[in-house]
């Protein structure tokens, strides 16, 4: 069967509504997630609130194959980074026009991408075939209809004529955090006013871990913006959506997904915004694969919707001798 | 000649255990911890323990292998960990026995047996002027010069901040501490009629001691014996009426185990499940196939978060030969019930006291 995608993006129809219709959808179409749904007891008879509606351990895109599709291949497949020898996530994407769309309604809502330049300084497609980011920041270039959109070679300096030649539009410069400062580091230009630098996270790899307000001021300097123009992407090779920190302080969904923060010792349990758990999300872009994700993230959901990151969240369990000082 | 002060110690202190084991002060102790939530059996099993690990023959081995020389001048902080009931017991006779002050935060989460033995002693031996409180904050500027405390490397410095600032700990205070989190055991090429004792080594205290089996390595899969497991963990069950609601994070992953077709299985609360280890949560015991190569595996992935390895005796001789100087795997019938001179970490507290 196949879903009407349009639904997903209509805000004009509740997200309760539209979750409620995904639910159903993948229940009954994609099979690990009805026969994890039926172990806990939930069917979509039994169902009375989307907020029953149970989270998925992200770790299932590296275990199973997550898809409502019964077709033999499906067009796009998504894998997350890792080192060699590491267990990859796989998404295999049914329907590619749902992640084009998702990146473009959203992306545009944010940026007025045809009144955009998008520099990518990120690895080329052809490095990277199965990344979930690259393939984006191809939509991005490709959507912004301006021949001057691109890769950036890595490891080179950026070009100071190139970045002139865009003065009648607003340079967007995305990268991973680390590939960033490094840029920072090899080129002495100055970016135009208007300019944003969007990071797209990876604070965590050849470096140490530095945090995001560090990450934003150093990229501010380094790129002589103010800070407010110094954003932030949240995407992951899982979910088809991305949001983005455009205050310095918060991400914000679009409307077809929301974040939660779980209880890390029972993701059953939804904890009330402004305290810090387990995001879980549901990206209804998801919907040939599996929209209701427990994260394996750190942070905190406000009343508003938007929520922050605080890394990958260590389960040290409160367990053993592992019992430090009481909390009270 | 009269007795030396250590002599009187560990005479004071066989007797205040003996008293103690029969006193009034313990019997409100353990109906209080029993009231809070845990499970008679281990209050029990534990009291057991102590009973018969703290005998003066033992007491007296530790002492001869030990103690090096009296540590009278120390001031010793211990933060005691409250997962399992008297968990801190060892920490306390070292204390007391090498002579030094001891100062002791009792975990909120068992604060009822160990001062119940504590004011027993001070019962006995006038001169023992122990302290001990469950608020930190009474230990304010006390300047310890030793602490021991169970923690992990992540909040080490936080605690340790908070320790400084309120001057409880003096700046270069020596520090003990235990990071390990976990056991394993290698089970042999077949199961056999001693499978109680690695019930017993899971199960007991719910799974939550520091020598609590967390990881199972078997040359088999957990499906070939999985009915035998089961009849030892029911009988245990039966035994020792601790069984109880699975926790609503074991559900969900019992759900997402059956949604990737991983093999496990669930016993009451506990779940078993063959896979790689993860994270060590409430309930959750990891089944690895392999032989002692795997054993080594996980000694180098885990590290210090491990803290003993057992097998059964027939296999423990070639499990150490395998091990050489790496580890020394125990017989699994010892896990929760290890002799009073028990090195956590591989440090001898007694030792690490009077050196």
């Amino acid at each position: 069967m196949k879903f009407h995608t349009d639904q997903i993006f209509n805000a004009h129809i509740s997200f309760e509504e539209r979750t409620r219709q995904v639910f159903d959808y993948q229940f009954e179409y994609c099979k690990p997630y009805r026969v994890f749904c039926e172990s806990l007891g939930v069917t979509p008879d039994s169902l009375s609130s989307v907020s029953d509606i149970p989270f998925y351990p992200i770790d299932g895109f590296k275990r199973t194959t997550l898809r409502t599709s019964l077709a033999e291949s499906v067009p796009l497949i998504f894998k997350s980074s890792g080192t060699s020898g590491m267990e990859r996530s796989v998404h295999q994407v049914a329907d590619e026009s749902v992640y084009r769309r998702s990146i473009l309604e959203y992306f545009s809502e944010l940026y007025h991408l045809k009144e955009s330049v998008i520099l990518a300084y990120t690895p080329g497609y052809a490095e990277n075939p199965h990344s979930s980011l690259i393939h984006m920041m191809e939509v991005l270039i490709e959507a912004s209809g301006d021949s001057r959109s691109a890769f950036l070679p890595l490891n080179q300096k950026l070009n100071q004529a190139q970045i002139d030649d865009c003065d009648d539009k607003r340079i967007i410069l995305f990268g991973a955090a680390f590939g960033l400062l490094d840029l920072t580091e090899i080129s002495e230009v100055r970016l135009p006013e208007s300019a944003v630098v969007i990071e797209t996270g990876g604070m965590k790899t050849h470096r140490r871990e530095i945090p995001r307000v560090e990450l934003h001021e150093r990229l501010s300097e380094g790129f002589c913006l103010s800070k407010d123009n110094i954003h932030s992407e949240y995407g992951m090779a899982e979910l088809l959506s991305q949001s983005y920190m455009t205050d310095g302080e918060r991400f914000v969904p679009p409307h077809w997904m929301r974040v939660f923060a779980i209880d890390p010792q029972n993701p059953m349990q939804r904890l009330p915004s402004g305290e810090t758990g387990q995001l879980a999300i549901i990206d209804l872009a998801n919907v040939f694969s599996c929209s209701f994700i427990l994260t394996e993230d750190e942070g905190r959901v406000e009343a508003d919707g938007s929520f922050t990151v605080n890394g990958r969240i260590s389960k040290a369990t409160m367990r053993g001798c592992n019992f430090l000082i009481d909390r009270d | 000649m009269g007795l030396s002060a250590l002599e009187k110690r560990l005479n004071y202190l066989e007797t205040s255990i003996q008293m103690w084991l029969s006193s009034a002060e313990l019997t409100q102790a353990v109906e209080k911890t029993i009231e809070s939530g845990v499970d008679r059996s281990d209050v029990v099993f534990a009291l057991r323990q102590v009973k018969e690990k703290c005998t003066a023959d033992e007491l007296e081995f530790w002492l001869s292998t030990s103690y090096q020389d009296d540590a009278d001048l120390k001031n010793v902080l211990v933060l005691h960990a409250g997962n399992l009931p008297l968990v801190g017991f060892q920490d306390v006779i070292a204390v007391y026995l090498s002579g030094a002050q001891y100062r002791g935060k009792i975990s909120k989460r068992d604060p009822w047996l160990l001062p119940s033995f504590l004011t027993i002693l001070k019962r006995i031996d006038k001169t023992f002027k122990g302290r001990w409180s469950t608020d930190l904050d009474m230990f304010r500027d006390l300047k310890a010069d030793h602490l021991m405390f169970a923690g992990s490397p992540d909040t080490l410095p936080k605690i340790e901040k908070q320790l400084v600032d309120k001057e409880i700990i003096a700046p270069d205070c020596k520090k003990l501490i235990r990071t390990a989190k976990f056991s394993i055991t290698y089970l042999g090429s077949e199961p056999n009629e001693r499978f109680h004792q690695l019930v017993e080594a899971i199960e007991r205290y719910r799974g939550e001691g520091c020598r609590s089996v967390k990881v199972i390595v078997a040359p088999f899969s957990l499906y070939d014996h999985s009915c035998h497991l089961t009849d030892y963990f029911e009988s245990y069950w039966t035994e020792t009426q601790t069984n109880h609601d699975p926790e609503d994070a074991t559900l969900h992953r019992i759900a997402y185990n059956k949604s990737i077709e991983r093999p496990q299985m669930r016993l009451e609360h506990l779940l078993i499940e063959e896979s790689e280890p993860e994270n060590f949560e409430k309930d959750r015991v990891y089944w690895v196939n392999g032989g002692f190569e795997k054993i080594s595996e996980l000694l180098d992935q885990f590290g210090e978060q491990i803290q003993a390895v057992y097998s059964f005796s027939e296999a423990l001789k070639a499990l150490n030969q395998h091990l050489h100087d790496v580890k020394e795997a125990e017989d699994i019938a010892t896990a929760q019930r290890p002799p009073i001179y028990w090195k956590p970490d591989g440090v001898d507290v007694l030792e690490w006291l009077t050196a």
